[in-house]
């Protein structure tokens, strides 16, 4: 570390950390700011943060700016889809207002939308900060299309988050004028001008912009929404989910010890990671909203139960094709299926996020799971092991940090570490095949390894109120919380392409920074190809994208 | 016990709330009254008005941080319960006919008195029964409770789980009988520290849904000085300032984290917390036709017919919440459930606050509350009066709290949690502004462009204050943050479906000591 001698920071020798001492004990903050830098071989640096424990160690205070990732968001309104074999419920579903979608089968349930929603798009690729013909694009592409659930966002502990919020107004109401936040659900520690509530803080009217700020550093699975009239706006559609990846590596879940020859149960290691944002829809509020009738809220059942805004079967339907980014699920990118596949694209088009989940044998599959329904679910994943590693972004096992939070930023954007570091705490991750979760609450589940099997091999993953789930038979439930995970023999399926990786590691998810201040690649080159920084293959460029068989 | 509660008439409760406070009077209510420091007042004895935050302990208590007694301790604090009658009103204007207990022969209220004990003390609850149905007392949690000097049992004919006190004689709520059959005397040892919920245990499904709940907090021994050894008579005994009984916590142990042994792995200060910073949340909901039914003289529902419209942390709804602890404007909803704190520091100094908030959630609903309090995860390090260390019997116990930013509390259930807020980003106009670093296009938007909250500040950051819109009222007092903490199953966060309300209350940052703002904060307490 021969940049040290060009700090002056750090030109003292530090005290060691010492427990037990008085209160008027004089120490140096920055003598406990612990790099926990470890060399890795081909120039990966693993970094591990605060889940592990503190090691004395020389200190190197901030010298780079934090890599940006930023979105922009459009918050309207617009029309989606529930199955098309789910039953009616005269007169809320199917909505007799809802447009067209561009199919013509003849059967009214295919060729038109069915359900009045709120939500957000993610208008990041039209760049609507800098044009004002942008701008009217927006106005007469956008406004009432939006999607459910809200895009997925992502960024890493160490980078700069940045949301920018647009408000479109409702094209189908054009009588409201309701405001919009964003609400980052269970971001730590964050304050209230960031926070999204209304009432606390500020909030965009239509045909404004507001910006947010995040430097995340608790790596984890989150969720946002709108806190406008939050019973509405929520239900409405205005949720999806965020997620932090450590500043460890992104195939990692947390900042947990232990690399990638560690057990991925204790580095949280994963091949592939899949979100799973649920919901329910309460299709009484929906009609109302479009029908200009009032609801009473407290009558709420979620009759249609979401997995990332889709209801079984349209859960194992494919994403939308990709954003220019190369992540997947862009209501506005090229539908390339054709017959019944296009049909479907059409119908789902403004449901981009499939909720499918796929790998190899041996594999281990990360599954975010968030909720922001407003009842209870326990969902069952027979034949596969699964182990809760995470549970409202904290790490749960070997290791697991202490409650304070090691560091924080101080005069400026130098990171301090706190004068009493916390003791790590003891391993609570379940091992299981059920999780149920309720409003608010995320879960990190490790799948794997996955078993050996001689050809795909489907395993359902479904709510366990079966009376709320509909197969084939229309007099049951209204459409229900189920996927599936596909399981292929290893090496069955297609490896991301060439431009796909050159879009990853060229892109926003390339570096972070380190706790001190260091930028760090995540991915690194060997061989020719591309592997992430600790040397594991790249086998899913995005997270959540789905590959062909070979 | 010093109350008597045959001494004077029960005082009627049927007070319709003719008028609101909004929340901004509430504030300046708040603001009103006189910080009060802990000290060594000489006994046990009403509570008086001036504790406008945090959890009030019952009079009679032997364990509030407000009156602690001195020594020798006495360790058979006695309770009575009058179950009576009463109105609570809602933030929509709504009054409702409630059941609930009062201290003796004090007002009705709403959630029942908070009763603070030792762990190891003989309580002993008396309850008299004004109801016009039977009535008895569930302390689950508790065992080998004694009814009138024997096992506390169902009984099947008024269909109570326990002993219960008959119905008053009259069938006229709020009188006292002086036959005696309306009165059943419960006994018990608090043998483990925690939250409890207590509650009605005859004809459960309408009586706790009526209103006849409330709490008690057992604290520890460890950590309090008379329970320690032996103290000369006169000694202040401080109640402990854990929630259990942290292995190797000592009385008056520093709450300075370095002396916690926390980097060796060390559980002594594994539930401390700031006394001043204790909260209760007990969370609840009601069917107002039920009650409606009741008011009218008809005590049984069609439970199946249930359909929950009002939501609440102690007996209020948002954004009566808010308002200080006896608030004028709800007098039979006397809890307020306000969070109120600074940021967490660990640097001894004038910003030194290194101790956590601690909220004790109890749920007396019929339905888990996915309670979501936003600013930070909690820390849940108990769960239905036992703490979160495991294995609790080891000789190398380990620390398996939870970090939550979902407190699932289920019917029943309590959870002590802690928390603190950390100004990790530590945004700062000068040193770290928020469009600083590159970030140019962070901006706060003119006033015509955004719409205003009116707890807001007016700026970003922490301690600054900024006006907001002409014709907007703002209620922030000194730069303080406000964040909500709330039930997110939403329609609970809502009165009557109509969202911002229920169960719902705010956690009030206060920018730090050294902040030239910080002067115009009301400290509560």
């Amino acid at each position: 570390m021969s940049e040290m001698a060009d700090n002056p920071a750090v030109g003292v020798t530090p005290p060691a950390p010492a427990a037990g001492g008085g209160l008027g004990r004089s120490i140096s903050r920055r003598s406990l700011l612990t790099t926990l830098v470890v060399a890795g071989g081909g120039g990966a640096a693993l970094l591990l943060g605060r889940d592990r424990a503190p090691q004395a160690s020389p200190a190197r205070l901030a010298s780079s700016v934090a890599p940006v990732k930023a979105y922009s968001l459009a918050g309207t309104d617009g029309w989606v889809s529930m199955p098309a074999q789910a039953r009616a419920m005269p007169p809320y579903f199917p909505d007799p207002l809802a447009p067209a979608n561009g199919n013509s089968t003849g059967n009214a349930r295919q060729d038109r939308f069915n359900m009045y929603a709120f939500g957000f798009r993610d208008v990041t690729r039209y760049n609507p900060a800098t044009s004002a013909s942008v701008s009217q694009f927006l106005v007469e592409n956008v406004k009432n299309h939006v999607q459910i659930s809200a895009p997925l966002i992502y960024a890493q502990a160490g980078q700069d988050l940045r949301l920018t919020l647009f408000n479109l107004g409702m094209g189908n109401r054009p009588d409201l004028f309701d405001s919009h936040t964003i609400h980052f659900h269970g971001f730590a520690n964050q304050i209230a001008y960031f926070d999204g509530v209304p009432d606390a803080s500020l909030s965009v009217p239509p045909g404004q912009a507001l910006h947010y700020r995040y430097l995340p550093v608790d790596p984890g699975t989150y969720m946002y929404h709108c806190h406008v009239e939050d019973v509405e706006h929520v239900q409405m559609g205005m949720n999806g989910q965020v997620f932090i990846a450590p500043r460890k590596g992104v195939n990692y879940a947390y900042d947990a010890p232990g690399g990638r020859d560690a057990a991925p149960t204790d580095s949280t290691r994963f091949d592939r990671q899949f979100s799973l944002h649920l919901s329910e829809l309460f299709p009484q509020g929906h009609f109302g909203d479009s029908h200009i009738q009032d609801t009473d809220w407290t009558d709420f059942t979620g009759f249609f139960r979401l997995m990332n805004g889709r209801a079984y079967p349209d859960t194992v339907q494919p994403h939308a094709g990709d954003y220019p980014t190369g992540a997947p699920g862009d209501p506005d990118a090229p539908m390339t299926g054709s017959g019944a596949t296009l049909v479907d694209e059409k119908r789902l088009r403004f449901q981009p996020l499939s909720a499918l989940i796929q790998g190899e044998s041996g594999e281990y599959v990360l599954v975010r799971v968030s909720h922001l329904g407003y009842e209870q679910h326990s969902l069952v994943l027979p034949g596969l092991p699964m182990t809760v590693i995470g549970q409202d972004a904290k790490f749960l096992g070997t290791g697991r940090s202490g409650y304070y939070p090691d560091y924080q930023y101080a005069n400026g954007t130098a990171l301090q570490q706190q004068r009493e570091p916390d003791a790590v705490r003891g391993d609570i991750e379940t091992q299981t095949n059920r999780v149920d979760l309720g409003p608010g609450e995320s879960r990190d589940l490790l799948i794997g390894p996955l078993p050996t099997v001689s050809a795909m091999t489907v395993f359902p993953f479904y709510d366990r109120e079966f009376g709320y789930l509909n197969g084939s038979d229309p007099t049951a439930g209204y459409g229900g919380m189920r996927t599936e995970v596909h399981v292929y023999p290893a090496g069955g399926l297609q490896r991301p392409s060439s431009s796909e990786i050159s879009l990853l590691t060229g892109g926003a998810d390339a570096s972070t920074l380190d706790l001190a201040g260091n930028t760090v690649q995540n991915f690194a080159q060997s061989g020719g190809g591309w592997t992430y920084a600790d040397g594991s293959p790249i086998v899913q460029a995005f997270p959540g994208k789905i590959y062909p068989a070979v | 016990m010093s109350a008597d509660p045959t001494a004077g008439p029960a005082r009627p409760a049927r007070t319709r709330t003719a008028f609101r406070v909004l929340p901004a009077a509430a504030l300046v209510l708040a603001a009103c009254f006189a910080p009060l420091t802990f000290g060594s007042s000489a006994s046990a004895g009403p509570v008086p008005a001036t504790q406008a935050e945090g959890l009030v302990c019952a009079p009679g208590s032997t364990a509030d941080f407000y009156h602690p007694p001195k020594a020798p301790l006495p360790t058979n604090p006695s309770f009575v319960l009058t179950a009576q009658d009463g109105y609570i009103s809602t933030p929509d204007g709504n009054s409702i006919y409630m059941w609930g207990y009062a201290i003796g022969g004090g007002n009705y209220q709403d959630p029942g008195p908070v009763l603070c004990v030792n762990e190891g003390d003989t309580v002993t609850v008396t309850l008299r029964n004004t109801l016009p149905v039977a009535t008895s007392l569930q302390f689950p949690g508790m065992t080998g409770v004694q009814a009138n000097g024997r096992d506390s049992q169902p009984d099947g004919a008024t269909d109570s789980l326990a002993t219960p006190a008959a119905a008053d004689a009259g069938s006229a709520p709020n009188r006292i009988d002086t036959g005696g059959i309306t009165k059943v005397t419960y006994t018990f040892v608090a043998d483990h520290p925690g939250t409890f919920l207590y509650e009605s245990g005859t004809d459960p499904q309408l009586q706790v849904q009526m209103g006849l709940a409330g709490a008690i907090v057992v604290r520890p021994r460890a950590g309090n000085p008379c329970l320690a050894g032996s103290v000369s008579a006169g000694t202040v005994c401080t109640p402990s300032a854990h929630v259990y009984d942290d292995p190797g916590a000592t009385p008056g142990m520093a709450t300075d984290p370095a002396s916690c042994a926390k980097v060796s792995g060390g559980l002594a200060c594994f539930s401390t917390f700031n006394p001043k910073n204790e909260y209760l949340h007990l969370l609840s909901e009601i069917d107002p036709k039920l009650h409606e039914d009741a008011e009218s003289g008809t005590y049984s529902y069609d439970m199946t017919a249930y359909q929950a419209r009002y939501f609440f942390i102690n007996g209020r709804s948002f954004p009566d919440t808010v308002s200080p602890n006896f608030a004028a404007h709800v007098p039979a909803q006397p809890y307020g459930a306000l969070v109120h704190i600074q940021p967490r520091n660990t640097q001894p100094g004038t910003d030194y606050n290194p101790d956590p908030a601690l909220v004790r959630y109890l749920n007396a609903g019929p339905v888990d509350y996915p309670f979501h309090p936003h600013s930070n995860n909690e820390r849940e390090v108990g769960f239905d009066a036992h703490a979160l260390i495991n294995p609790t019997g080891s000789a190398t116990p380990t620390d398996a709290s939870v970090d939550r930013f979902s407190i699932v509390v289920p019917p029943g259930g309590t959870i002590d949690s802690e928390f603190a807020w950390v100004d990790q980003a530590n945004w700062d106009p000068k040193t770290h502004a928020i469009n600083s670093g590159g970030a140019g296009d962070v901006i706060v938007p003119q006033q015509q462009a955004r719409t205003e909250g009116q707890f807001w500040n007016g700026t970003p950051y922490l301690g600054r204050k900024a006006d907001l819109s002409t014709g907007v009222t703002q209620y922030n007092q000194c730069g303080e943050m406000y964040q909500v903490a709330h039930s997110h199953a939403l329609f609970q966060a809502t009165n009557y479906g109509a969202s911002m309300g229920g169960m719902l209350t705010m956690i009030r940052i206060d920018p730090p000591n050294s902040f030239s703002e910080h002067a115009q904060c009301t400290t509560g307490n």
